[in-house]
């Protein structure tokens, strides 16, 4: 994580075991991404055997559930899909639902665009055709401001991720109610685990940590409120929304 | 086997996703934006990362669950503990799964 601000403004920075994001060749940048996606391997391992099985029963077939996996590629969205179809509701009804659930990936495609300015319009367009929360979490936790990030290792990190994700949901699938217990062992929570270590990483970026953590505990205040009244996917906008202008404005007034 | 209804459905819900996932990497990486912009975009991770993880423990099913029922918000404080102490994506996720097997061997 050698963000160049953190390098100047910082004496004593703690090493994380993080590589530079995409300055290298592309195929040393490629496999590098594919390493930095190994926590979103971890965790689609789990979620994507638990979507499987749930699609099966609910009546969803195995080369369904490929497809959706490999052209739609969104998690919640997927179970919520599956929900809908099997109660019968009408294509247009599911499909205006599903961008309702995904509009949320606009703020990570904004927030991603200052970094690949250098790219052509055809390399963002595969960048952003793959991003996930789990896929930009991790690239957006290695990218620190005006740092540019390279296609190589952005493709390396939704590439592996989305492989991960259409054979677990598949496996899942196919295994269906043979997998009694998905939740064995814990592997269901390695991607809160990550969204933690990440949320820690990205406070340590800033050039004042207190900005960012009031920005932090404001966004999970929010993001559960919100959910009382709001689909959990627009609690997610909500606090962002909030959180980022809070930590924006606090971290103004500390400079 | 693959239903035409059922495929027209998850190609509809495909290309309305692929719409906000690529729209701001195409576009906004054309201009330049104002300097408070960038900045405000800068904090974005901060305040995603925040709302996934407290939904992501607080409500692990969906809806908010209070221990003991909830065992990632007994597994959180570890697991940040952990994050705070490495400064390791790797080490903390493998403790987070190693903590919630543990918590699950215990009190499960």
């Amino acid at each position: 994580m050698r963000d160049r601000r953190q390098a100047t403004n910082s004496t004593n920075t703690p090493e994380t075991d993080l590589p530079d994001a995409g300055q290298a060749p592309v195929g040393r940048a490629y496999a590098d991404g594919v390493k930095d996606a190994v926590p979103v391997v971890m965790g689609y391992l789990a979620i994507g055997l638990a979507f499987g099985v749930v699609a099966k029963t609910a009546g969803i077939t195995v080369p369904e559930v490929a497809v959706m996996s490999l052209i739609l590629y969104a998690g919640s969205a997927q179970f919520v899909t599956v929900g809908l179809i099997a109660a019968g509701v009408p294509a247009s009804a599911i499909i205006v639902t599903i961008f309702l659930v995904n509009v949320r990936h606009l703020l990570y495609s904004a927030a991603i665009s200052p970094h690949v300015r250098h790219l052509k319009s055809w390399q963002n367009a595969l960048i952003g055709a793959e991003l996930t929360d789990e896929t930009f979490a991790v690239a957006a936790s290695r990218l620190g401001p005006g740092v540019p990030a390279g296609a190589g290792w952005f493709l390396g990190i939704n590439n592996v991720s989305h492989a991960t994700w259409v054979v677990c949901t598949t496996v899942g699938a196919v295994l269906g109610s043979a997998i009694t217990d998905i939740r064995a062992l814990g592997f269901d929570f390695a991607l809160a685990a990550m969204f933690a270590a990440l949320l820690i990483l990205q406070i340590n970026n800033r050039p004042t940590w207190m900005p960012a953590v009031a920005a932090a505990a404001v966004g999970g205040g929010v993001a559960l409120c919100a959910s009382l009244v709001v689909p959990a996917s627009w609690a997610i906008i909500a606090a962002t929304l909030v959180a980022a202008t809070v930590g924006m404005v606090l971290e103004e007034r500390a400079a | 086997m693959i239903r035409t209804q059922v495929f027209l459905i998850i190609l509809g819900a495909a290309i309305v996703t692929l719409i906000p996932r690529i729209a701001p990497l195409v576009l906004l990486s054309r201009i330049t934006l104002p300097g408070r912009v960038v900045r405000w975009l800068e904090f974005v991770p901060v305040a995603v990362l925040s709302a996934l993880l407290a939904q992501a423990v607080a409500m692990p099913e969906g809806r908010l669950l209070l221990p003991p029922e909830n065992l990632a918000m007994i597994a959180i404080v570890p697991v940040l503990l952990i994050a705070v102490r490495t400064r390791s994506l790797i080490k903390t996720v493998a403790g987070g799964v190693v903590v919630m097997a543990l918590l699950r061997w215990m009190l499960g």
